[in-house]
């Protein structure tokens, strides 16, 4: 690999998990934060030639994140109900302050999913793992959409409260 | 706030996030949201938890199929499920484990299991693991670490042949050149990365995100949020930007790359070497030699396998589906007999020339047996009122008055009989390379959902052909009004297109129709519209499946 290749893709690892928690935050979408990560990317690979070493990578890669979730989110608001524009710029400071912990949280995660009970496990695995839509999980237990989407809420529930310990006795 | 608040917050944030959110749900969120400025945090941090939970499984090798037996949960589970949520057990959290940091990285590298990135990007970028793992490395030999996994596979023959093809069947990292004598091989990385590799090839995993192609052709579809999967050549370095593209390497270690679609640097040169890479899109195709010279070079769309199914028999390059093929008993690639007919007034199917013989149409519509992705066929006649277009007793009641007449079956002949004389169908002064005839009043309901089988579950998204009626139809002394016909496109039973008065004479026009996921039957329906079949052969030309 090249220099700047190495250099690039070296700095752009040490953000995506962040950005892509950045992006879902503005957008509230998986496959739209997805391509947005990915037009995300081109843009820092195409004008990676204009950022300064030694300059804040990470402020550089969120400030191309914003711009292109504000785009996407412009383009949205004829189709899709979206919340009031002050909730989105406050979002955006909140966003972009609060996600500077993604792999040490994947690393809490490995533990506590763990400490799911068998069931808690199977449901995360079949519809995370390996992706599979609620609405087949729906149709495969007989449980209606809505009784699946509050057990997963408190699966997350679970895991909300098991992580943020995780993370305050690291001192994050 | 209260642990039922908390639960209804979470409800309400999986919701949105999983595009499964009412519109008053969001005006209730909207209006929490303006209400409680410390919402804000508790919905970063849920989609933190939720990102970093996709993250984290997603790197890791999933069921390639969905739900299986195993995966079905206990349904004794449900019924203690509210009670379980009333009295959620607290979760204790074990020691921190950062005591014994700079081992505990050491044991994640060596992992089986070991395919999170950023463990290893966090790995990385501690010095004291690094250390431990050099002088560690330097007396033990690395563990294999599993990759990939073989998703599918089709005739695939490895040499030597002792490795298994077997669907499931891991694949690692320190395995050496692997050499695929035959066949295709399907590869899922712990990346997400997806490979298709065509025999003979060889090559040598690296990494969870790298595969060196020594000889041979691969396709890589490499999802959205999987930036960076490398596929090194001898002379080249690829590095995609998510993407799907093909790599073809010839013996002399020469490549070609083609871009089907997205972005990614090509760099030219051996490994390590210090040379700029050059972008490259969609839609464009580059060749480097063995001097590590880049050329442009012409796309080649259906160059490579880019996918494939073994249940199912399908291998596809990204061609569309023939329907002339498929009414052919074919693959809708060119394997089905060219010559075939359906009678609209049986459903029979047959691989003969076309019957020719005026007869009466009666009223009903007739299943085809022979095909699974033909429902059935029928003769139109709008003063019948409503009329069955499919099985499942959809029926249109927009059909104009017609003859009742119909004169030739549905086929895929280009030969015919005028006045006792064996004619070619021509159009344009061109004999079209496959056809299918459908004189007026005569109609044929495809049912997509069998069509997306046979595609092996591609998505169909277009139906295209161009239609006009043939010069080699017409007798020169009558009049060119004589032959003209309506076309009626329905899709499940709603008029999608309707197009009136097609002459005689007139240039060939084209007809696209957009098909959707969701739709289920698509009706080509021809009616004279002038109470007469003479000379109505309406030919659909080049007619085809879009597939995604």
């Amino acid at each position: 690999m090249d220099n700047k290749s190495t250099k690039f893709f070296q700095l752009y690892a040490s953000v995506h998990g962040r950005l892509l928690s950045y992006i879902m935050m503005m957008v509230h979408n998986q496959a739209a934060s997805e391509d947005l990560l990915q037009e995300t990317a081109a843009i820092m690979w195409e004008k990676f030639e204009q950022f300064q070493e030694g300059t804040n990578f990470s402020a550089w890669a969120f400030s191309i994140a914003r711009n292109k979730a504000f785009e996407y989110l412009r383009d949205n608001q004829k189709t899709k109900k979206l919340f009031r524009s002050e909730f989105y710029e406050r979002l955006a400071h909140v966003a972009e302050e609060s996600t500077n912990d993604c792999s040490l949280r994947i690393k809490a995660l490995d533990v506590c999913l763990k400490k799911l009970n068998g069931n808690d496990q199977k449901l995360v695995d079949l519809r995370y793992r390996s992706n599979v839509p609620i609405k087949d999980i729906s149709l495969k237990t007989g449980k209606p959409i809505s009784t699946l989407y509050r057990h997963f809420s408190k699966i997350m529930g679970l895991l909300r409260i098991c992580i943020s310990r995780s993370l305050a006795e690291q001192d994050i | 706030m209260s642990k039922n608040n908390n639960h209804q917050m979470d409800n309400l944030f999986l919701k949105l996030l999983e595009n499964c959110i009412s519109d008053s749900e969001i005006e209730k969120l909207d209006r929490l949201f303006s209400d409680n400025a410390g919402l804000v945090d508790d919905y970063c941090e849920f989609v933190k938890n939720y990102t970093a939970l996709k993250m984290k499984l997603s790197d890791e090798v999933g069921n390639i199929d969905g739900i299986e037996e195993q995966d079905v949960i206990d349904l004794e589970f449900w019924r203690d499920a509210s009670e379980y949520e009333k009295n959620a057990p607290a979760i204790e959290i074990e020691k921190p484990l950062l005591v014994r940091e700079p081992i505990k990285m050491l044991k994640i590298e060596k992992s089986p299991r070991t395919v999170n990135k950023f463990s290893l990007c966090s790995a990385m970028i501690s010095v004291a693991a690094v250390i431990i793992l050099l002088v560690y490395m330097q007396y033990i030999p690395p563990a294999a670490s599993t990759v990939a996994v073989i998703a599918d596979s089709m005739n695939a023959k490895w040499a030597p042949s002792e490795f298994s093809t077997e669907i499931g069947g891991r694949l690692w990292d320190n395995e050496g050149i692997r050499c695929l004598q035959k066949g295709m091989i399907k590869i899922v990385f712990n990346y997400r990365a997806e490979v298709i590799i065509e025999g003979p090839a060889e090559f040598e995993l690296e990494s969870s995100e790298k595969i060196h192609l020594y000889s041979g052709r691969l396709y890589a579809t490499v999802p959205k949020g999987a930036t960076g999967f490398i596929v090194q050549t001898p002379y080249s370095t690829v590095i995609d930007l998510g993407t799907e593209f093909g790599v073809e390497v010839d013996i002399d270690g020469s490549t070609d790359v083609h871009m089907l679609k997205g972005k990614a640097s090509l760099i030219p040169g051996k490994t390590g070497n210090k040379e700029e890479g050059v972008g490259l899109l969609a839609g464009q195709a580059k060749s480097v030699n063995t001097r590590s010279k880049v050329d442009n070079i012409e796309l080649l769309e259906n160059r490579f396998v880019r996918h494939i199914n073994s249940q199912k028999g399908f291998v596809w390059r990204g061609e569309d589906l023939s329907l002339t093929d498929l009414l052919g008993r074919g693959n809708g690639f060119g394997t089905g007999v060219p010559v075939m007919e359906i009678d609209p007034l049986t459903g029979g199917w047959s691989n003969r020339n076309l019957q020719q013989m005026s007869r009466e149409g009666n009223g009903q519509f007739w299943q085809v047996h022979n095909l699974s992705f033909v429902d059935g066929v029928f003769v139109p006649n709008g003063l019948l009122g409503q009329v069955q277009i499919a099985s499942n007793g959809l029926s249109f009641d927009d059909f104009p008055m017609t003859s009742n007449e119909t004169y030739a079956s549905i086929g895929t002949d280009k030969y015919f009989y005028d006045h006792g004389v064996l004619k070619t169908l021509t159009m344009n002064g061109i004999v079209p390379d496959s056809i299918l005839l459908m004189h007026s009043n005569c109609g044929i309901t495809f049912d997509l959902n069998e069509l997306r089988e046979l595609a092996a579950g591609r998505a169909i998204e277009k139906f295209q052909a161009k239609y006009g009626i043939p010069e080699t139809v017409f007798l020169e002394t009558q009049s060119d009004k004589i032959a003209s016909v309506d076309i009626y496109v329905l899709i499940d039973g709603i008029k999608e297109r309707v197009i009136k008065n097609v002459f005689y004479r007139e240039r060939m026009s084209i007809l696209e129709i957009d098909l959707d996921q969701d739709d289920r039957f698509l009706t080509l329906c021809v009616t004279d519209n002038n109470l007469s079949t003479r000379y109505d052969w309406l030919t659909f030309i080049d007619p085809i499946f879009d597939v995604e």
